[in-house]
This record gives structure tokens, sequence and C-alpha cells, in this order.
């Protein structure tokens, strides 16, 4: 089996060298990789790369248009790359398989099946900044009810991974293709272990450029205007999870202890499994709960949305 | 960005008249909209200058919380419009008020506050202090969501209120599932509960406090995470949305679908029947 990974990159110098490394140990054979128009050294790290012969690189300036260049790679990985499988990531993003590697999981997929969705787990940050983010980053959330806050980087989500498709569309985020592939729901083979916001540094640069994206999520929003106020300090201790808010979430539930990254880079290997303890294992269990919770609620606000078109229309056909 | 609160108070809210609007101009809104009933009340809140507009009590209920919302947005200039009651303490489980409204997509246009009851203990009642003790949802799933969900909502000058709160915009795209700001919630003659699990919420108490010692505006604690994910519970209790509810929602789209298409074809044919009329 082949697998491909493509990636979506901007200002990502401190993970995107880590995140390669892992994939390219974890089973992924090779990535397509899109630059958008890094700073910071991000482009360095991928042309080192690129030159080791383990990626092609893109280059792209002005706009982001993710799911354009997203689904543009996806179709090469299967046009150009013989991709097998495809699993599309961002830069703060690790493909963790819940047991076996990547390439054991996606292999069970039935053949009649094409796509398969892994949870998300956030990590969150930590006082300091002296080591890796790995090394730093070892909480978890856990929660067992969906953060439906739309300016919360903490939503529940699942990215898509898909079998070669030289048609397929990635939408905005990867959480979804369209595809002729039918869809396997409600089995979670991997997790994606997620560090969307590391240092305070790195929030509030990233909050800056992503606040003028193509679909500028709340989230960044907040880190944008908290800059352009000089209140980026307390906005990111608002998300930073100090020992005295780690107990109470410990006791609570809602915050874990995950080390797989960290064993995983440390050691150099693809990584420590959960290996599945019945604890744990029902842990994931209500985590995949939450997700549905969230992706009903998802599907009510866009049924909001539709109803207030159909209303318009319905206004427009009466007055007609 | 500017916020506007309009507001009922009735003859028996003299006292609270004040300290409402106080909070509320410390907490992130810009201009208060009152309708008062004269009396005491509005003596009270002629010490807030031009950040308190006051305006006569005239109207069923529906229609002068109409009037001053409509008002907050062609004579004030509202981007949102919180539509109070004189017994509400709006919390923003954010910075200010404002700041919790301001990274709401556009296309949202009606975010709602989670109402909070207060029930007083017994020695609170025949004190007459502030009751600190409220109702949790986490373990208490509630039947009627909207009764516990209150409306903020972007400006529109041909918005209507309901008697009961409801509102009706142009476009009317509601938040649902989470709410960013707490309604902190006094009914008038309220008893003692035994019968409800209760929890201790001194945050309005302390912000009173904090005013009443100087401090302006307030500055209100944001929630980590641990706390979000607890108040995520709460917010799943309140039983919005769920899986019946959706599937009711698509049958009524469906209808209303169904509707416009039978509208939609007889129109093209008279049309069509009308300028083939015409070339013949």
């Amino acid at each position: 089996m082949k697998l491909v990974q493509t990636l979506v990159v901007r200002d990502e110098a401190d993970i995107v060298g880590a995140q390669i490394d892992y994939h390219l140990k974890a089973g992924v054979d090779f990535v397509l990789a899109t630059d958008h128009d890094s700073r910071d050294g991000t482009t360095e790290v991928l042309e080192s790369y690129e030159r080791k012969g383990v990626l092609r690189l893109f280059r792209e300036q002005g706009e982001m248009r993710e799911s354009v260049w997203r689904s543009e790679m996806a179709r090469l990985a299967a046009t150009e790359h013989e991709a097998d499988w495809v699993i599309n990531s961002d830069a703060d993003e690790f493909w963790m398989p819940r047991r076996g590697t990547l390439k054991d999981a996606l292999a069970a997929v039935p053949r009649e099946f094409g796509v398969v969705w892994a949870i998300t787990r956030h990590f969150l940050p930590r006082p300091g900044n002296m080591e890796s983010f790995a090394e730093r980053m070892t909480v978890r959330l856990s929660a067992t009810s969906p953060l439906n806050d739309p300016t919360s980087p903490y939503r529940p989500h699942a990215k898509a991974a898909h079998r070669a498709d030289h048609e397929i569309v990635v939408l905005f985020g990867s959480h979804d293709v369209v595809t002729r592939l039918l869809p396997l729901r409600g089995w979670y083979p991997a997790d994606v272990l997620h560090f969307p916001f590391r240092t305070r540094e790195q929030y509030e640069r990233k909050g800056v450029r992503r606040a003028h994206g193509d679909k500028p999520l709340g989230q960044y929003v907040k880190a944008f205007e908290a800059s352009e106020r000089g209140r980026v300090d307390d906005f990111f201790g608002s998300l930073t999870v100090d020992d005295e808010t780690l107990a109470a979430g410990r006791r609570a539930g809602s915050l874990a202890i995950d080390t797989r990254l960290r064993d995983a880079l440390r050691e150099g290997d693809e990584g420590s499994r959960l290996e599945g303890s019945a604890g744990e294992e029902a842990r994931a269990a209500s985590e995949g709960v939450a997700l549905t919770e969230a992706n009903i609620v998802r599907t009510c606000r866009r049924l909001d949305v539709l109803a207030a078109r159909i209303r318009s229309l319905e206004e427009r056909t009466s007055a007609g | 960005m500017r916020l506007v609160l309009t507001t009922v108070f009735g003859p028996d809210d003299a006292g609270g008249a004040e300290e409402s609007v106080r909070f509320h101009l410390n907490a992130g809104v810009d201009l208060v909209l009152a309708a008062v009933g004269g009396g005491p009340a509005g003596e009270a809140l002629r010490s807030f200058g031009n950040r308190v507009r006051l305006e006569r009590r005239e109207g069923s209920e529906g229609e002068l919380r109409t009037r001053l919302a409509r008002q907050a947005v062609t004579e004030h200039g509202a981007d949102w419009v919180i539509s109070g009651n004189a017994r509400e303490f709006w919390w923003p489980r954010g910075e200010t008020l404002k700041e919790v409204l301001a990274p709401i997509p556009e296309r949202y246009t009606i975010v709602q506050g989670l109402r909070r009851d207060f029930f007083p203990t017994a020695a609170e009642q025949s004190s007459g202090e502030r009751a600190t003790l409220r109702a949790s949802l986490e373990h208490i799933p509630q039947s009627d969501a909207s009764a516990l969900l209150r409306p903020v909502f972007r400006a529109d000058p041909e918005v209507e209120i309901e008697s009961d709160g409801a509102v009706q915009l142009r476009r009317n795209v509601p938040l649902r599932a989470w709410y960013p700001i707490e309604v902190l919630h006094f009914p008038r003659d309220a008893q003692p509960r035994d019968d409800l699990e209760l929890v201790e919420d001194i945050r309005l108490r302390d912000a009173l406090q904090s005013l009443d010692a100087g401090e302006s505006p307030l500055r209100f604690r944001v929630p980590d995470i641990v706390e979000d994910a607890r108040y995520a519970v709460e917010c799943a209790a309140v039983g919005e949305v769920d899986l019946p509810r959706l599937e009711q929602y698509v049958t009524e789209l469906e209808q209303r679908i169904e509707w416009l298409e039978q509208r939609f074809w007889p129109r093209v044919l008279r049309r069509v029947a009308r300028v083939a009329g015409r070339s013949s």
C-alpha cells in the first residue's frame, strides 16, 4: 500500500519538521505540501525534505484557498504518485492509529468503503516555552459534551482519509470530502493529535494572519482582536493550562495526560499506542458521541441558514 | 461596535433600576434605552447622563419592546441589541459583553443568553439580601429550552419582539447550542427551593461590590477550558438541538420548499403563455 499525506502550511516552522518526520516514520510514503507564503523559515524546512526526495512542494501566495489547493494535491496523489490512500493534514496535526500502524488501520477498511475519519484530539498550551511543543504539551482535552462555541479552537471534529480518487474534492479543513467513494462512518481507526496553539507568539502570529483567510474562524478573529487591543497575554493566558487548572480538569474528567506524541518523537519511532484499556476505550467512545452531537448541531446551524434563504424566497413569492 | 440595552422598568423596580443600569454600562453596554413609568426609577437613572435615554412606557409589552429595539437601531446606531428585563443581569463569558459578541461569525444574527434563575435562602429572603444560589442544569435537563434562552440580536430596523421576549428579524439565524452570555435572573417573589440542586454563585454580588468600591469598568474573568467543558454539559442539557428535532426541522423545510415549488411552475407557465400570446 502507498500512503500519501497532503499538507497545507503557513508559518509553522516550530512544528512542521516534527510533523513530517513523525508521519514518514508512521507509514506515510510521500508528502505533497503547499506552502502559503510562509515567512518564518517554514519554506526552508519544506525544501530540505524536497531535496531528500520525500516531499513535493507547491508555493502559493495571495488569498488563502485551502480547499482548492488541498483538492489539487489529493488528486495528484492519485494521478501522479500512485497513492492507495491519502490523509489530509495541517502542520499541527499528527495521525496516530489506535492500534497497529496507520497502514494496518487503512488496510482493514473493507474494499467497498473509501473514506474513513479520525477524531481530532486537542492538546492545550502549558506555561513557558523552553522545551519543544511535544515535551510541554501533554495535556489533552477530553470533554464528553461538545464545545459548540464558534470562537473556540477546541470544537469537536474529525479529519477525512480516503482512497486515491482523481476527482476528489477536499472541503475546507479536510473534515469532509466530495467523492463517489463510500464513507465508513462511526468507526475511528486513528486519532489526530492536534496542537493548534503552542506559544504566545505563535498564537498571535497565527491569529493575525488567519483572521483574513478564505474562511476566518472565530478563534483567529478573537486572536486578531486581542492583538489589535494589546491583550494577547490575557487571551493566550486564558487558553493556557497551569498546574491548578490541570488538577481541576483531571478531577472533573475533562483533561487527560497523553504522552503518545512526546514518546514517539523521543523514541524516533512511529509512536506508542493506547492499546485500549477498558477505561480509555470508554473515554474515546464518549468523545465519539460528543463529536456526533457536535455534528448534529452543525447540521442544525446549516439548516437555519437554509431556512433563512427559504424565508426570503417565500416573501418574494408572496409579494410577486 | 455599538451595543445598546433596551429595558423596561416597572413601578416596583426603582431600587433595582439604578443597579441594573450601572452594571450593564460597566459590562460593555454603550447606551441604555429605558422605558420607565415615571416616579423614582426615572429620577435615579438621570444621574447617568447621556448614556441612558428615558422613554415613555406606552403600549403593550411587545409593542414597547419592539419600539425600543427599533429606536436603538434607527436613532442610536446599534450594531447589537439586548432586550432585557429589570431583574436580569447579562453576564459575559469573556472580558465584556462587546468582546463576546465581536468574534461571532457574520452569519449568525441572534446570540442566545442562558438564563440562570436564582432562589433566596430563607435568611436572604427575610433580610432582603440578593440571592446567591441558583439551579444547576448539569443534573436537571430542561423540557422547554426556549424558556431558558434570552436573545441578543444584530441591528434590524424591522425587528419584532413578542411579549415573551422572542425575536423575529428579517433574517433569523440563531447561534444554537452555545450560549456565550449568562443571564443572571432574580425572579420577583422567588421562594426558597429545597427541591432543586442549587449551586452557590456569588459572581454578581462580587461585581456589584466592586462597583460600589469604585471599580469601573468591570473586569470579567475569562473562563478556562475546564470551566468551559463543564458549561458545555449544561449547554447540552438545555436540549435545544437533538436528532428528533432535527428530523422535524427537515420535514418543515421540505414542506416549505414544496409550497414554493407549487407556486413556481404555474407562474412560469403563465409567463410563457403571456410571452407566446404576445408573439403570435
